[in-house]
């Protein structure tokens, strides 16, 4: 699994970034993750 | 100590499964939401733990009493539902009145003021409901909820349909019922952002089943999708940037705005999932 700091890398090496930080899901993020993954699974 | 235990909870309508086994608890002071799309079976289990409906098999505890025991149940629980419960040529001051003989409140007067004040309707008591905005009511039918000092509230979307203003007044009652008065509260909610600024604890129903139950950050843990905000110095940078992420196959989502990028990174689970998903979804179209 590629981590978001493995894209943090790449993104310095190319591209001028003033900053980049972690975004914390919301409910309705972990809500749709759990609602999707048990929709695949029926 | 768990004020509402359910254990094993079924409940058919002709021969058809609404509530497949659920089981989950509420302990006491607890903010509980109960959440799921429509047709979950969530207003079913509601009304299972209210005694208006019975279940099919499993058991429902409330007070660590069997629900059918329950003698002084609705002595002890308050209750809001889709419908205020209030009447409209009626006053403030009347409509707490009628709820506070029906229950035999002691020191009437003197409650109904304080709830009143709670509610921030002291000064509107004797004016018609019926003249009464939206959130006002809401308000008002929040106060009637608890005019018999009740351990437990139910409360079905209680800031559905409200204005933002009124949406943030409801949602600080339900927080001062909770952790000033320490009461339990059963919060049935499509609304997730009151619900993870209130909620201690929440579950997720669907299809009749118990998919999630836990303190939100424990789910946060266990169901985050990982995901980072990049912020740039100029247009062209940001430009090049949002390219080059969408080259990447395991940024699933880059959402841009001004100089930000928002993007949603895939680890294995996420991808395989959103694949099948599709997948599912594609043979459904054909």
């Amino acid at each position: 699994m590629r981590k978001p700091q493995n894209l943090s890398a790449l993104m310095k090496e190319s591209i001028k970034v003033e900053e980049i930080r972690h975004v914390t899901n919301s409910l309705e993020d972990i809500y749709l993750n759990i609602v999707r993954q048990s929709e695949v699974r029926i | 100590m768990n004020i509402i235990e359910v254990q094993n909870l079924t409940k058919e309508f002709d021969e058809k499964t609404v509530l497949n086994k659920i089981s989950f608890e509420v302990k006491e002071g607890e903010i509980f939401g109960f959440l799921g799309p429509n047709g979950a079976g969530k207003t079913t289990t509601l009304r299972i733990l209210l005694g208006l409906l019975k279940p099919t098999s499993g058991r429902v505890l409330v007070f660590s009493e069997e629900l059918e025991n329950h003698n002084d149940l609705r002595r002890r629980v308050g209750v809001l539902l889709e419908n205020d419960g209030l009447y409209e040529n009626l006053s403030a001051y009347e409509n707490l009145s009628y709820y506070a003989r029906i229950y035999s409140v002691s020191d009437e007067e003197e409650k109904i003021r304080n709830l009143l004040d709670f509610v921030e309707l002291l000064d509107r008591q004797h004016d018609r409901v019926g003249e009464f905005s939206k959130g006002m009511k809401q308000r008002l039918a929040l106060a009637r909820s608890i005019i018999h000092d009740p351990d437990v509230l139910f409360y079905d979307e209680p800031s559905s349909g409200l204005d933002p203003e009124a949406q943030k007044m409801v949602r600080n009652l339900i927080v001062s019922m909770a952790r000033e008065k320490g009461r339990t509260i059963f919060l049935n909610s499509h609304d997730l952002d009151e619900v993870q600024r209130v909620c201690s604890k929440i579950a997720i129903l669907q299809r009749g089943e118990i998919k999630a139950h836990d303190t939100i950050e424990n789910l946060r843990e266990r169901f985050s999708t990982p995901a980072i905000e990049i912020a740039f110095t100029d247009n062209r940078e940001t430009e090049k940037a949002r390219n080059f992420l969408h080259s990447l196959n395991y940024v699933s989502e880059c959402e841009r705005d001004c100089l930000r990028i928002t993007a949603i990174i895939e680890n294995e689970k996420t991808s395989k999932l959103k694949c099948a998903h599709e997948r599912k979804h594609k043979s459904g179209r054909d």
